[in-house]
């Protein structure tokens, strides 16, 4: 359908906005249009179970409006002769069963044009929602009590962990898998065991749902999960290590390091470390070169974060630009 | 799912689809108003319809959103449908 701002005629459908929003009905003359209950600012104290399909004059009809009239496409369909339409209109007045989403004012118009209903507000709206970029970041303390094992699915990451020598590893997997659990719950209502997790041949857990990552750094684990590819990576500011790292630094990065003051240059190595990983997890294939890795991109976010004393860098990357909603020390049993 | 998964995850949700990039968090409580005070439009009756039944995967189907006065109301309705 498009739309005009031409003078109606008989039959026609036609709308008017309100603060995003279209209001519709079918136009029999400057006195009588059709239409399943008034604007909503019209009739704000009504429940839905009381809307009615009435008529109204143009006036009542706009509400200050701008008024717009519908003209059919080949792709709406058949468009019912103007005489059946107002027919069809008038027939239905009086008759309630309103709904937001499934009998709304557009519904009823394009039923009266067409035979059919369709609500294209609603399922823009609908569309709007599916493609939304979300990207959370979550982050947890490692707790000491003892964990369940066998809590964790799928069965394939389960023996993965339990095959870790290590039982300060075995735990920190665990409650990153848990956290894991946590934000596919929270971020998209996904339940663990309706998920199919595959395992690709560098051996990342993938989701065909979403994308994730998960990284763990002494006590503390960070979980990252989007609709778009993203990489997550927590590191302890640790001085110890950070002669390494300052060994993978890229030239550019070098010269920015030679200009950072002594106090600040681990957290400023260890932030450079986050970033490689982040924008390395973030990817697909190959191995890890942290030296060839550059981290002057758009799509790197980096905080500095202190848990129990602990100076944390917290390095989250996602090539497509999205609000990140941190959601930080979160309780895991 | 327990209520207080349902609630944090309304809570989540409206703030995705309600809230202005630079507002504050909404301060949302089973007491809150849906129209009084979360100030929702007709829009944003809208979005947050479609949000709650996309996220929970539920429909809306025998009930009309206006028939909701606060939070509780929805909450209460989204407890039922998920655990049916």
């Amino acid at each position: 359908m498009k739309w005009s701002f031409d003078q109606p005629k008989f039959g026609d459908m036609i709308r008017v906005n309100f603060n995003g929003l279209y209001h519709y009905g079918i136009f029999i003359d400057e006195d009588k249009i059709v239409q399943f209950g008034l604007a909503p600012v019209a009739r704000r104290l009504l429940k839905d179970s009381e809307v009615e399909v009435l008529t109204s004059n143009v006036e009542q009809f706009l509400c200050g409006g701008f008024l717009e009239v519908g003209i059919p496409e080949k792709k709406d369909g058949k468009r019912r002769p103007p005489k059946k339409i107002v027919e069809y209109a008038l027939s239905k007045l009086g008759q309630r069963g309103y709904s937001i989403l499934y009998n709304n004012c557009e519904h009823f118009a394009y039923e009266c044009t067409f035979g059919q209903k369709r609500c294209t507000q609603a399922d823009d709206v609908r569309e709007m929602f599916r493609s939304m970029p979300i990207l959370d970041v979550y982050t947890a303390k490692i707790p000491d009590t003892d964990f369940d094992i066998d809590t964790i699915i799928p069965e394939e990451r389960r023996e993965e962990i339990l095959s870790c020598g290590s039982d300060k590893v075995k735990r920190e997997k665990f409650y990153a898998w848990a956290l894991l659990k946590y934000a596919l719950s929270r971020t998209f209502n996904y339940k663990m065991e309706d998920l199919v997790f595959e395992r690709a041949e560098t051996g990342k857990w993938n989701l065909p749902n979403c994308f994730f990552s998960i990284s763990h750094s002494n006590d503390m684990v960070a979980v990252a999960v989007s609709r778009n590819a993203v990489g997550v990576d927590i590191e302890a500011v640790n001085p110890k290590k950070c002669s390494a790292i300052e060994k993978v630094l890229t030239k550019k990065e070098k010269k920015l390091f030679a200009g950072v003051c002594e106090e600040e240059r681990s957290t400023f190595l260890t932030q450079k470390w986050t970033e490689k990983e982040s924008i390395f997890k973030a990817g697909k294939n190959g191995k890890f070169r942290p030296a060839k890795l550059e981290t002057a991109i758009e799509g790197l976010n980096t905080k500095s974060v202190v848990y129990d004393g602990v100076e944390y860098v917290l390095t989250v990357y996602s090539a497509k630009t999205s609000p990140i909603r941190y959601r930080e020390q979160i309780k895991l049993d | 799912m327990t209520r207080e998964e349902i609630t944090v995850k309304l809570k989540d949700l409206f703030d995705l689809v309600l809230k202005d990039d630079d507002s504050p968090d909404l301060e949302l409580t089973e007491d809150t108003n849906l129209v009084t005070d979360m100030g929702l439009s007709s829009v944003g009756v809208l979005y947050a319809v479609v949000a709650v039944e996309e996220f929970f995967n539920i429909r809306f189907d025998d009930v009309g959103f206006s028939d909701f006065s606060t939070v509780k109301d929805v909450i209460d309705y989204i407890e039922k449908k998920v655990n049916a």
